[in-house]
Formats: structure tokens, sequence, C-alpha cells
């Protein structure tokens, strides 16, 4: 008996073990082959030669319009979901089914609607609009979460000592949970805009063209080029030398930039673990 | 709108505008929801959009739509089995081959007597999570094709791409979620029980197989839940490396050639170039439209399974 | 803050869409693209203009996207058909004739030295209706064949079509599928016993694929650009640019450039063949 407990302690470390592995074999790999040609130039050049040349310029701050579009239309929204959340109890529960609705949505699916919707009905053609749109619409549950998680995880004598000292609800809000909600909503914020930022899907069909794209000039008919759907052309012409070279620099950088957005996330939840302070409750992992 | 015995509660003044003569109703609230609605309403209509343009399809097929993979869409055939086929089973093996490494790892980990360890361990694997799935994708077709293709050409698998590395490549996907959930379980039921499974001289394994792990068993099962909805609704790394066969079933050629050779799921088909194809052709775009309705229920059916578990347990 | 916030951004998005968009958006096939590709290039840094290209979803995507006005022009790399006219009747498509290439039945360097140097449309047939399914049968190796078959939407699929079958009914047969050139020669090469339908160009500029010659009455044709003009080789196709609408001026100057000597450089530079002044 007391050897099998033993065989599968060190079976289940060995599993550990493996994945621990894989991980860290999974970064090695993108670090290892795609060093060499990532450098400034990379990062500050137009692409060229159908991406077999050149930098990736344009596709990175195509993606940072993009979730910068996301980000500036998601905040409200949050904001609002948060405030209704914590004002109207009667819209609870339907909040969180809506938001847990549009959570579970597949990304390719959003992608569709948004190529029905924008490119065929509006007329917009390709346009980064709407891929800041549809991104915004894939960062609000996250980031309404975490705003209610973080007004969850306040003491509720503040809410106590405010009311008792007469501040109407309006006042709370602005006032007092506003200011406090700043640091989840950025956590939420860079953590999600991370996420969008690796999205592919979404934008295949509405905002992102391979080539010739630089910054938009207007809404209709302005695609942008962007990382994630670089990549995904150049895969496909995996087999060029030039391209396999290109194609792990972009994979690193993308890496790299989504770490880099999360970042903020990764320091609280360090230090989160250390302190032992409560765990947020609704947790959406994705 | 006038709801107004809406709620009975000490807060019902939600639409009462005027009440001892004062405005109650502010700016802030007002616009709160107004947004909210905004988006529920666009949500909803997008659902319903999806709905009433399928039903088309729907209508036209039947159930052959469900029951035949005869997908040919210049025939204006669109028998879809093959299709919810290989969603079906890409997403339930991906889940087989990650859940024994996400539970026992996740043990493992729990047991770790280093904190720092630990805490470098799960953020490790909470990083693998935020890697984009085009990087995923990549990876699958520059490593993971060549691999299988040299370990299974003698059992019969042909390009190396398919539906067996669809899944492996969603189980390395769907890791970091299924791990940090089952961790969070793991932990918080170790640190209630811990003790006294100690002090009645119980080994780790037998706490494990007699406590966590039945105590757990709804976190687990959500946690599942959540893989197979995230398995079944990823895209471009499947795109990838699938293969994008349409209307294999494994009746032709055995199971062992359906899941080591290419195949097709509905994920691979909507983020192909039919979407382009179907302008203009209302009935395949009605076909795509119920393909993309179907897939939405499962996410939300199982969004919905998980909500339910979880509240199952603490 | 919040409404003031809103307001500015309202603001902006109006100011934004009040400018006109500049570029030209493309669309289509991923054998024209790179021409036009090479030639937006150059107009960017001598003339100015924006042209934007996607080959996402290949010649079906270009006329499309022209009939949803997504785009200004389309790539295609096959003739116009009774189908597109039929599917896409409000639409008066437009083209425009900046080169020609042809499909070739390519396989890997590999293959090809293993036996297999030439088909005939019959066999071709026949091993797209999965009624050949080895290559020894046809003088290869023991080897299954893997048909690497173009998206239906592509440009080069219906070429392929339509030599083989004709004006006939085509099979609805599945195959795994292919999409883009850069995709199909990627996945031909790093198949065992793959066999695909790609641009002859393509194929001539990598020396790990073979072009299969086509034996028709006994003969054996190759792709070359003699073939190709004469039309002895079923599988020639016209590369064109596609319009919907009257020309405005940044498409003029594409299409005045992709006509001169050094737009039609480009075109021989990628391996395809410039149009001759006579055939038009």
């Amino acid at each position: 008996m007391a050897l099998l407990a033993v065989l599968f302690h060190r079976f289940c470390q060995l599993i550990l073990f493996l994945t621990v592995f894989l991980a860290l074999s999974l970064f090695s790999i993108l670090i290892i082959r795609g060093m060499p040609s990532l450098n400034l130039s990379f990062i500050m050049d137009p692409m060229a030669n159908a991406g077999l040349s050149g930098g990736v310029r344009y596709q990175i701050l195509g993606s940072l319009m993009l979730i910068l579009s996301a980000a500036i239309f998601a905040t409200p929204v949050a904001l609002s979901f948060c405030y209704c959340f914590q004002n109207i109890p009667q819209f609870r529960k339907p909040l969180i089914t809506v938001l847990y609705a549009l959570n579970s949505v597949p990304s390719i699916v959003l992608g569709f609607l948004a190529f029905l919707l924008f490119a065929v009905y509006l007329n917009w053609g390709k346009s980064w609009l709407a891929g800041g749109l549809i991104l915004a619409i894939m960062v609000t549950p996250s980031l309404s979460f975490f705003l209610i998680d973080g007004l969850r995880a306040l003491p509720s004598t503040y809410s106590e000592t405010a009311k008792s000292l007469g501040l109407s609800a309006d006042d709370r809000w602005w006032k007092l949970y506003v200011p406090l909600l700043v640091k989840p909503y950025l956590t939420g914020l860079f953590l999600s805009l991370g996420r969008a930022a690796g999205e592919t899907a979404p934008i295949l069909f509405v905002a992102s063209v391979f080539y010739g794209a630089t910054l938009p000039s207007g809404i209709k008919d302005n695609p942008v080029l962007s990382l994630p759907y670089h990549i995904f052309q150049l895969s496909q012409e995996a087999y060029q030398p030039e391209a396999l070279d290109r194609l792990w620099s972009s994979a690193l950088l993308i890496v790299l930039i989504v770490l880099v957005l999360q970042a903020p996330y990764y320091y609280f939840f360090w230090n989160r673990n250390r302190k032992g302070s409560k765990h947020a409750k609704l947790k959406l992992t994705r | 709108m006038a709801i107004s015995g809406f709620a009975k509660t000490q807060n019902s003044e939600i639409f009462y505008l005027f009440r001892d003569g004062r405005f109650k109703v502010s700016a802030t609230r007002l616009m709160s929801i107004a947004i909210v609605g905004f988006v529920t309403l666009i949500s909803l209509s997008a659902f319903i959009f999806l709905i009433w343009k399928s039903s088309d399809a729907l209508m036209r097929e039947g159930l052959s739509f469900f029951s035949t993979a005869n997908w040919h869409f210049r025939d204006h055939s669109y028998g879809a089995l093959a299709l919810f086929l290989g969603t079906v089973v890409t997403a339930v093996f991906s889940l087989l081959i990650c859940a024994p490494f996400s539970l026992f790892g996740a043990w493992a980990l729990q047991n770790l007597r280093s904190e720092k360890l630990r805490l470098s361990i799960e953020a490790l694997v909470t990083l693998m999570a935020s890697v984009p799935s085009v990087v995923y994708g990549l990876l699958g077709i520059l490593l993971l094709r060549p691999a299988l293709l040299q370990t299974f050409s003698f059992y019969g698998m042909e390009t190396g791409g398919g539906l067996l590395t669809a899944s492996i490549l969603l189980s390395i996907m769907i890791l970091p979620t299924l791990f940090s959930l089952q961790l969070e379980s793991f932990s918080k039921l170790s640190k209630k029980y811990q003790e006294q499974a100690l002090s009645l001289g119980l080994s780790r394994t037998k706490f494990f197989w007699s406590i966590v792990f039945p105590l757990g068993l709804p976190a687990i099962l959500s946690s599942f839940a959540l893989g197979f909805g995230r398995a079944a609704g990823e895209t471009v790394a499947v795109f990838l490396v699938i293969g994008r066969l349409d209307n294999k079933l494994p009746t032709e050629g055995g199971w062992i050639d359906y899941l080591l050779n290419a195949g097709q799921s509905i994920t691979t088909k909507l983020g192909g170039p039919e979407i382009f194809i179907s302008y203009q052709s209302p009935q395949h775009e009605s076909a795509l439209l119920l393909l993309a309705l179907c897939l939405v229920l499962m996410s939300i059916g199982t969004s919905s399974l998980l909500l339910t578990i979880s509240k199952g347990k603490v | 803050m919040f409404i003031r916030a809103l307001f500015s951004l309202g603001m902006g998005i109006l100011v934004l869409s009040s400018q006109a968009e500049a570029s030209i958006k493309i669309q289509g096939s991923s054998t024209v693209g790179p021409i036009v590709v090479k030639a937006a290039e150059i107009l960017k840094s001598n003339k100015d203009i924006d042209i934007v290209v996607d080959t996402f979803g290949g010649s079906a995507a270009g006329l499309s996207s022209l009939a949803s006005e997504t785009a200004q022009f389309g790539m295609i790399s096959k003739e116009i058909s009774e189908e597109d006219k039929k599917k896409y009747s409000n639409v008066h498509f437009t083209t425009h004739l900046i080169g020609s290439d042809a499909v070739a039945m390519v396989i890997s360097k590999k293959l090809y030295d293993q036996g297999v140097k030439s088909l005939s449309l019959s066999q071709l047939k026949e091993i797209y209706e999965k009624k050949i399914t080895n290559w020894k049968k046809l003088g290869g190796p023991d080897q299954k064949i893997i048909f690497l078959n173009k998206e239906p939407g592509r440009g080069t699929w219906e070429v392929f079509v339509k030599a083989v079958y004709g004006q006939g009914n085509v099979p609805s047969i599945s195959h795994l599928e292919v999409g883009s050139n850069e995709e199909a020669k990627s996945k031909v090469i790093n198949t065992p016993g793959g066999i695909t339908q790609l641009s002859v160009a393509w194929a001539q500029k990598d020396p790990r694929v073979k072009v299969l010659g086509l034996s028709i009455d006994g003969k054996l044709i190759l792709p070359d650009e003699h073939s190709i003009r004469s039309k002895k080789y079923p599988m020639a196709r016209n590369l064109y640019l596609v319009s919907s609408k009257p020309l405005n001026d940044g498409q003029k100057i594409l299409l005045d450039f992709l006509y001169s000597e050094a737009g039609q450089n480009i075109v021989e530079d990628y391996g395809y063949l410039r149009v001759r002044q006579n055939t038009k």
C-alpha cells in the first residue's frame, strides 16, 4: 500500500516535471529561433518583398491601433456593467449571464458576424474600427469581471462609512469606487488587451490585410496590418528559408508584446499570492 | 417604461423618475443603463439574427444537416456531420490527453514544499496561456507535424496533419486553463482538510484519492467543461494543422485512420474561404450561419454547464 | 468625465471619417498577388499611391469583394465563368489582362526522381476521383497518392477542373485542401506522395518541386512559353485585374504601370508570361 502511495506521488511529480519541461521548451524554442532575427531594424522597418524581407513596423502599429480602439470602447462598457452590478441588485444575475455568454462566444463566430455587419451590411469594407469594436466585445467581459471583483474585494466598511456620511449612490461611485477601481481596471485592461493583441480570428475578415496598409486615414475601407494575421499568412509559406526566420521573430515578438502588456497582471499575481490575500471569486480563465 | 412594481426591495428605485419630488435618476445611472442595455440588445439581436438567418438552411436540409457528411457547397448540399464529429472528437481527445497532465501535475504542484518554486511553476504554466493561438499554430506546423509524421507514418499517418495533431496542439493550449482551475480547487481543499488528514495518518496519495479528488470533482468537471468549450472554439491553431479534408468519417477506414489523418472541424470550416465564397449565395451563407449557431450553442451550453456545476461547489 | 471622453471620441471619429480613403484595395488570387505587391512597392515610392493587397480566399474572394465593394480591384487567375456571372448578376466585371501563366501538376522532386514524370488527363481524372490511389500504378514508388486539392474557390482549381472535365460536371469529392500557392508548394514538398495544382512560375522557381508533363494524344507537353501561348498546354490561363466600376486615377496609374515595360518586366521576373501586344 505504502509503495503504491509513493509510486503515485512520484508519478505525479514526473507529470509535473514533464509539464514544466514542455513549458520551458516552448519558450526556449521561441527565444532560440526568434532572437537571431529580432533586432531593431526588424521592428522599425516596414515589410518588404511580401514578408520575405524587411520588418514589421506597420504590423505592430496596426495591432496597437486595434487594441487601443478596443480599450477605448470597452472601458465605458465595462464600467457601466460594473456600475449596474453594484447599484442595481436586480440586474446582477442577468448581467453576469450576459457577460458569461459574451465571453463564451467563439472568436471565429464573432469574426463572421462582424464581417456580415461591417463589411457587407454597413459597407465599411475592411476597417480598423470594425476590428477595434469586435476586439472590444471580446475584452469587455473579462474587464468587467476584473472591475466587479475589484469592488467585491473592498471591505464593506468603505461603503458603510460612505453611506453614513450621506453620500449618494453616484457620489459613492465616482468619488469612492472609481478611484479604488483604477488598479483592477489597469490590471484587467492590460491582461485582456494582451489577449486581444494575439487574436487572429475576429480580425480575419474585417480588419486585417497582408500588404499595403500603413496608418488608416478614415474609417471605411481602411484596413490595417497586424502581427497575428501576418504570422498566419506567412506560416503558410513556412518552408521558404527567409520567411522562416521572420516567422520565428514575429512569433517571438508577439509573445513578448503580449507578455509586456500582461506584466502588471503577473506582478500583482505574484504579490497577491505571497501576501495570501483574498482570491478573486469570479475567475475568468481562458 | 412603466415598470413600477418592478421589485419590492428597498432599492426599488430604478425606474421611478420622481419620488418625494426629487429627480431620482442621475445621468450616470441613465447612461450606464443605456450602455449596458445597448450592448445587451446588440448581443441579443446578433443571436436572433443567427437563428433567423440559419433557419433557412435548417428547414431546407432538415436532419440531414446533422446526420450526413455531405458538405459540397457547389452542389448546394450541406451535410455537416463530419464537421460536428471533427469538432467534438478533437475537443474530447484534447481533454483526454490534457486531463491527466493537469490533474496529476496540479496535485504534485500543490504538494511542493517550496512556496517559491510553486509560485514560479504556477506562473510559468499561466504564461503558457498568454501565448497567442497563432504562435501555437506555427509551432504545430513547424514542430509537431513533422514529429508526428515520423512517429506515426508506420500506422498510416499520411501528412502529419490531422485530428490527432490538432488534439495534441489543443491539449497544450488548454493545459494552463485546466491546470490553474484545478490547482485552485486542490489548494482550497488541502487547506481545509490537510490537518485532519495528517492527524489520521493518511498518505498524500490516499488524501488525494479519498478526499481531494471526490470533493473537488465539481471543480474538476467544470474545468473540463471550460477546456472543452475553449478547444471546440479554437480556430487558427487548428486551421493550420488539421489538413482541412471535408466529409471524412471513421466509417471509411476505421478510427485509427480517421484520427491520424486529415479532417475538418466547424471552426476550421468557418475560418476558411467559404465565408467569402458565400457572399451572395443565400443558401450557402445560411448553412454557414447554422454552423456558427451550433458552435455558439455548444459554447454557451458548456459555459452554463460550468456555472451550474460550480454552483454545486463551495 | 465620462461624458466628455465619449464626446471627444465621437468628434474624433467624425473627423476621421470625413477624410476620404486614399488607397486602392485589391483582393484576390495568390498567383497575381506578388506582381501587384511588387508594383505597389514601386508606385508607393515613386508616386506615393497607397495600394492594399490581400490574398486570403483567392480568386473567388477577389470577385466577391468586388461585388461587396470591399475592394476596387480583384485579382483572378482564371476566366470569369458563367457561374460567376450568374452569381454576381448585378455586377458588371471588366477584365484587364496583365500576364499569363499555366497551372501545372506538381510533385516533390523526390517523387519525381523515383519515376513519376508525366500524367495523362484521364489519369489525372482518375487520381482526382480516387480511382488510382497509389503511385506504383503510374510508374512510381509504392506510396499512397495524396491529392492536395486547391480550395474550390481558387482560380487555379477552376482552371484545373475545366481542363480535366471540360464542360462536364465536376464530381464533388473531398480532398485535403490547400489555399494559396505558398501553402500548396510548402505542403507538396513536405507530404510524401503529394501532388497538387500549382502555378508553373512558382514550380519552376523552386528546385524542390517538379512539374509533371501532360501526355496528350501520346505527346508529352510541358508547360513552357510556346505551349502556353499556343494553348497546346490545356491548363494555360490568363492573369487579370478585374474592376466593377469606372477606374479612378490611382487605378489607371497602376494599370498603366503594369502594362508598361517596367511592369511587364515584373511579370516576367516572377516567371509569368508577359502580355503580347496582339493577344488582348
